[in-house]
């Protein structure tokens, strides 16, 4: 009966929770296909070069920090364009897909097959443009 | 097979359905994405490519974990958080500039705590189970004082470990990923950190969502799920929505700009 009850509860509210659940971070398991789809991407040529980040720092202008010091009426005028200029122009954003590291011991099987492998297949870049050439090949004969 | 047998095999039917259906939920642990690596890349990239093309520097962000017509009524999005235009260290030593969001996550073996986590776009809508993106680009000013909260670290000030799928967003008992955005803006707005201002000024002006599930079936759900209480709450239940904060940046003039990026990255109202 107990069994019962708690699936009787948990049938009420599947359908709640399910539609709540929000803030969850990629497990694991998740992270590992997610690097190695992304790997995959990009030696099919579809996607930029994916790189890990290390550390993120906010950018924040010299203009803007001095915002908060101007003396006179008119320096806090001149302040207020630049940071409405500042926050105005169109900025840069890296080609790079950057993303958080990979699990740990997706990053030990990557480390480990480095340190294990033969001198001729140790560079990764070059087997990676190879893969690319060859798929670009593929795609050009389907196309003629 | 007597008709408890009969009962119980038709509970746990229903009841496997339903786990299936809280798997696909959000980015879960163990859901796929519903996306080619490919397409949640263009997407992504699209979206930073367009918010700096407007020259954002501090936006607040959000993401579909189900699709539009499974959310309940007035809910658009399932996770909310701050990105901030920022210099990126790679690992190859590279300097590179884009987007970092800085999220409270629910945590993967604790479902009633929750940890601070920066992750990048590509990061962020890997999970999505619905390809759009909630973006309010806050007013000039309030960008800086986002900026300012972040790059101090200020923010983690205002972390409450305590996770609530729902939680109330005019106390401090419990907190979710919106209304930790939402304490971010008000400590934006009010220059300060102190928790009991915030809740007390949430209370005056912000007008959370209200949650359109019966109060029982909730109570019932609080009984089994460790990241659900009804605790925090009075008799109706309420919670930060990325809509209910896109209403009160638009209300009180701290937002300059709020629209939905779509899959193909048309843009629409919310």
């Amino acid at each position: 009966m107990k069994t019962l009850t708690t699936a009787g509860l948990l049938i009420a509210f599947g359908l709640t929770h399910s539609a709540f659940a929000q803030s969850d971070v990629s497990h694991h398991s998740e992270q590992t296909s997610k690097h190695s789809a992304l790997a995959v991407s990009h030696a099919g040529a579809s996607t930029g070069q994916v790189a890990s980040a290390v550390v993120a720092v906010p950018i924040v202008s010299g203009a803007v920090v001095s915002a908060g010091v101007a003396s006179t009426a008119q320096q806090s005028a001149e302040v207020a364009i630049d940071i409405v200029d500042y926050f105005s122009q169109p900025l840069v954003v890296t080609e790079y897909v950057v993303t958080v590291d990979p699990a740990p011991h997706m990053a030990l099987d990557a480390k480990t097959l480095e340190e294990t492998a033969e001198p001729t297949v140790r560079t990764t870049k070059t087997q990676t443009i190879e893969v690319t050439k060859k798929t670009t090949t593929v795609e050009s004969e389907k196309s003629q | 097979m007597n008709i408890f047998h009969k009962v119980l095999a038709a509970a746990v039917l229903v009841l496997l359905a339903g786990t299936t259906n809280t798997v696909l939920a959000g980015s879960q642990t163990t859901a796929e994405p519903q996306y080619s690596a490919t397409q949640i890349v263009r997407f992504a990239k699209g979206i930073e490519r367009q918010l700096a093309q407007d020259g954002a520097r501090a936006v607040i962000i959000a993401r579909a974990g189900r699709p539009a017509n499974e959310l309940p009524k007035g809910i658009s999005f399932t996770h909310t958080a701050v990105a901030i235009y920022s210099q990126i260290t790679l690992q190859n030593g590279e300097m590179a500039y884009g987007y970092a969001i800085h999220n409270l996550y629910q945590s993967p073996n604790n479902r009633g705590r929750s940890f601070l986590m920066t992750d990048y776009p590509v990061d962020f809508f890997w999970g999505a189970v619905d390809l759009r993106a909630g973006i309010i680009i806050p007013s000039v000013v309030m960008q800086k004082r986002i900026i300012d909260l972040v790059s101090t670290s200020d923010h983690r000030k205002l972390h409450n470990t305590k996770y609530s799928v729902l939680a109330n967003p005019y106390n401090n008992m419990y907190q979710n990923c919106t209304e930790f955005t939402l304490d971010i803006v008000n400590a934006a707005v009010y220059e300060t950190t102190n928790q009991a201002r915030l809740k007390r000024n949430a209370q005056q002006y912000f007008s959370a969502q209200k949650v359109n599930e019966s109060r029982m079936k909730l109570s019932m759900g609080s009984m089994v799920m460790k990241d659900l209480t009804l605790r925090d709450h009075k008799r109706t239940v309420r919670t930060a929505t990325f809509g209910s904060l896109a209403a009160y940046m638009q209300q009180y003039g701290l937002a300059k700009q709020v629209y939905i990026v779509n899959s193909d990255l048309t843009l629409s109202q919310l």
